[in-house]
């Protein structure tokens, strides 16, 4: 079946009262229409009316499908998936005013109903037939089966009612997710605009109650109907476990239990729409079903790699994980992860919860950014964040109901990139620090600054990584962290590739752990200031003629 | 002594992860003996192993630890990351001079906060983990003092465990003011440790201003709140 961005899909009652409605418009429909940017389904006034009508009837069975079929239209409009429409001249009639309506649109838009009723889908498109004129656009019919399929109608003389109903085309069977499929043609819509203020947004957070959550072992489905086996189980965090499939660049999140909210179905219905062809961001490609049909996880490219922490941010364990890294490395891997947060940017998604164990590192040119479904979709927010990177903007704030605006990844961006150049260090790490919140919130970046000397910069090689930082760098560091400024990422990525061609001309040191300030200058030394280092014991500062020098005076003096 | 120093100072010098400093002060009086101190070492090594196995835990967690009982009050470990802590041996006897051993708790927390703060290391509030099967045989006032002022300012936590029947949980509730003591459900020991590894490699993952979700379901299984 074709679909067009200009197509008006329209609802009627027979349809939303069909038992497997929901799942029909939520793993087919919605995300067909997302795909293609079509405007969201109209309810007509009428419909609505009639299901109210239902709903307050006699007959149990009807009243209840139809109750049924009014939480779902609120569900669906609250979500921006389906929009009411009519005004007070709408027939009463359902059916009379679709005719009425179709006959009218047909004119500027290719049309599709949604029905079951045999009589309106034949009289809807006799339409195409009875009036061929030139420049009036296509109707089309579909009908959701038993199973929750899409199948489409078609005029028929010779079946019952003069109609007759086909599978569609478009979902065969075979068709296979390929993650890592690129296909450069293919141009990625992005999703709405991000909010200029913290916007608030109610999420329905309630718990799903499943009736069986998939273990190692059993068989999900994927929305295309493929089976999938869960064959070993990866690991498992606060929201959910993920494993190992029979699709081997597939992995599958599956939700715990109580963790399971209703916002997450319609949120990945609207990820799912989008097929990001990064293979660094480990982007949900599918939902994951189980045996009755419930929505239970998703289905997402693999990846392979050590988490920033510990493996780069604890520097002993950094130079056991990779040896030969020198700080080009670290400046390259910093491009690479960038690059990738950029990417999402782009498509106005927000990572929210930037932090140093959902970015994994395989190389300095291959990362993978995992737990993508926290991030920050159009009215989803991101629910999550911890300190440092979390914006003290936010401090006190519910996340799971309030939208980030980009500031607030520019402040998170701005910290991954100094722990990068600072192998962990938080920048406001400070003498007489606290919690790292704490920290944050009082905002006090202790590296010299022109003039300004240093005030509690942490002991360690931290103070040294910063005297070796090009003043450009230094500059940008102090932009954020002393004045508060917000650098957008296309800056920071404009410096990193600056500081990389720098330390490629040999222009920069490419030490990674520095044992000491950079060399003195001549007048320096003619003002006996010799080198500063740091105490291999202490890790405190000491000055020094004598390169050799490791230990401070006092170390020495307590052997 | 002086190498043991220069030991834990380089970690915090070489280790820039945020620390979340426990210490555990345990019972070790005579009643403990048997079964009890030899379900207590379990625990703690089950404590030990699973704070090594977390990537994360391992480079956070701190812990110390003081006994009172055998030996009076003995510092057995000082703070330092789990990695490089040495396994425990626990050994029963003795009274139970629980004040002077929080006392000592409180004053090794101190010196290590401290520390962290002149190398500029970041820290969480530190936990206090007390554990006891008995009642207090000495004055316990100055330490109830000094513990409820620290809760109270945030700065500190307390978790305090009765083994058995016999725990004086009227004591432990004055040292705890914010929770309620646990009474472990017969010797259950491994899985209070277990719940603590997993409670302190949550701390770190925690949004700010928002309190540390602690599991407390998972303690309702095994022990009576």
């Amino acid at each position: 079946m074709q679909w067009s961005q200009d197509i008006r899909v329209f609802v009627d009652t027979s349809s939303l009262m069909e038992e497997k409605a929901e799942a029909a418009f939520h793993i087919q429909l919605i995300p067909t229409l997302r795909q293609h940017g079509i405007r969201p389904i109209i309810v007509a006034k009428s419909v609505a009316e009639e299901l109210n009508r239902l709903a307050d009837g006699q007959n149990r069975q009807v009243a209840r499908q139809a109750q049924a079929a009014i939480t779902m239209v609120n569900n669906l409009v609250d979500t921006g998936n389906a929009e009411l429409i009519g005004d007070n001249d709408d027939d009463p009639h359902a059916d009379n005013q679709f005719l009425t309506i179709f006959t009218k649109l047909r004119r500027r838009y290719p049309l599709t109903i949604i029905a079951q009723d045999r009589g309106l889908v034949r009289d809807l498109l006799s339409l195409n037939v009875s009036n061929a004129v030139q420049g009036i656009r296509e109707i089309r019919a579909i009908r959701i089966n038993r199973k929750g399929d899409l199948m489409g109608w078609a005029l028929d003389p010779s079946s019952r009612d003069g109609v007759k109903w086909y599978p569609l085309k478009s979902r065969s069977p075979r068709e296979r997710l390929n993650p890592r499929q690129v296909d450069s043609e293919q141009h990625i819509q992005p999703f709405s605009p991000l909010p200029l203020d913290h916007r608030q947004v109610v999420l329905d957070e309630r718990v799903v109650n499943i009736k069986s959550t998939p273990q190692e072992g059993d068989i999900v489905k994927d929305k295309a109907g493929n089976f999938i086996r869960l064959v070993a189980k990866l690991g498992a965090g606060g929201e959910g476990a993920v494993y190992e499939t029979s699709e081997a660049q597939l992995v599958c999140k599956i939700y715990h239990r109580q963790r399971l909210k209703k916002y997450i179905a319609g949120k990945l219905d609207l990820m799912v729409t989008r097929r990001i062809n990064n293979p660094a961001i480990c982007w949900p490609v599918s939902q994951a079903y189980n045996s009755c049909g419930e929505m239970v996880g998703y289905l997402m490219p693999k990846a392979e790699g050590k988490a920033l922490r510990p493996f780069v941010f604890v520097p002993p364990l950094l130079q056991k994980t990779f040896p030969e890294w020198t700080r080009m490395d670290l400046v390259k891997l910093s491009s690479t992860i960038l690059e990738a947060i950029g990417n999402l940017q782009s498509l106005n998604v927000l990572l929210g919860d930037i932090n140093d164990r959902n970015i994994l590192v395989q190389n300095e040119s291959t990362v993978f950014l995992v737990d993508c479904d926290s991030y920050q979709v159009e009215n989803y927010p991101c629910p999550v964040g911890i300190a440092p990177y979390l914006s003290p903007d936010l401090y006190g704030k519910t996340l799971s109901q309030v939208l980030r605006k980009e500031e607030d990844e520019s402040f998170a961006i701005s910290t991954l990139v100094f722990m990068l150049l600072h192998l962990g260090k938080p920048p406001y790490s400070h003498e007489g620090g606290n919690a790292p919140s704490e920290n944050v919130r009082r905002r006090n970046f202790p590296y010299p600054r022109g003039e300004k000397g240093a005030q509690g910069v942490p002991r360690g090689a931290w103070r040294f990584m910063w005297s070796y930082l090009p003043h450009y760098m230094k500059d940008r560091f102090h932009r954020v962290f002393t004045d508060g400024e917000h650098l957008p990422i296309g800056e920071w990525q404009n410096m990193i590739k600056r500081y990389e061609s720098d330390l490629r001309k040999g222009y920069a040191s490419k030490e990674l752990l520095p044992k000491g300030f950079k060399a003195p200058n001549q007048s320096q030394i003619k003002a006996g200031i010799g080198f500063s280092r740091m105490c291999e014991k202490c890790g405190g500062a000491f000055s020094t003629f004598d390169k050799e020098q490791a230990t401070c005076s006092r170390c020495i003096g307590q052997k | 002594m002086g190498s043991d120093l220069v030991v834990r100072g380089q970690d915090l010098v070489e280790n820039p992860t945020p620390r979340v400093p426990v210490v555990l002060c345990l019972d070790t009086s005579g009643s403990m003996n048997g079964a009890p101190i030899a379900e207590l070492q379990r625990g703690v090594n089950r404590f030990w192993e699973s704070l090594r196995s977390d990537e994360v835990a391992r480079y956070s967690a701190e812990v110390g630890v003081v006994t009172f009982g055998k030996g009076g009050v003995q510092l057995l470990a000082d703070f330092r990351s789990v990695e490089r802590q040495p396994d425990l041996a626990l050994g029963a006897g003795g009274d139970t001079p629980m004040g002077q051993a929080v006392n000592k708790a409180v004053r090794i927390l101190g010196n290590r906060k401290q520390q962290y703060k002149d190398m500029g290391v970041d820290f969480y509030q530190p936990w206090l983990v007390l554990m006891t099967d008995g009642y207090p045989t000495e004055d316990i006032e100055e330490a109830v003092g000094r513990v409820v002022e620290m809760v109270n300012s945030k700065a500190l936590s307390v978790f305090a465990v009765g083994i058995g029947d016999q725990a004086d949980m009227d004591t432990l509730g004055r040292f705890s003011p914010s929770r309620l003591p646990l009474r472990l459900r017969g010797l259950e020991f491994e899985k209070f440790f277990e719940w603590l590894s997993a409670s302190v490699q949550r701390v770190s993952a925690s949004t700010p201003g928002q309190s540390v979700p602690l599991d407390t379901d998972g303690i309702k299984g095994w022990a009576e709140v």
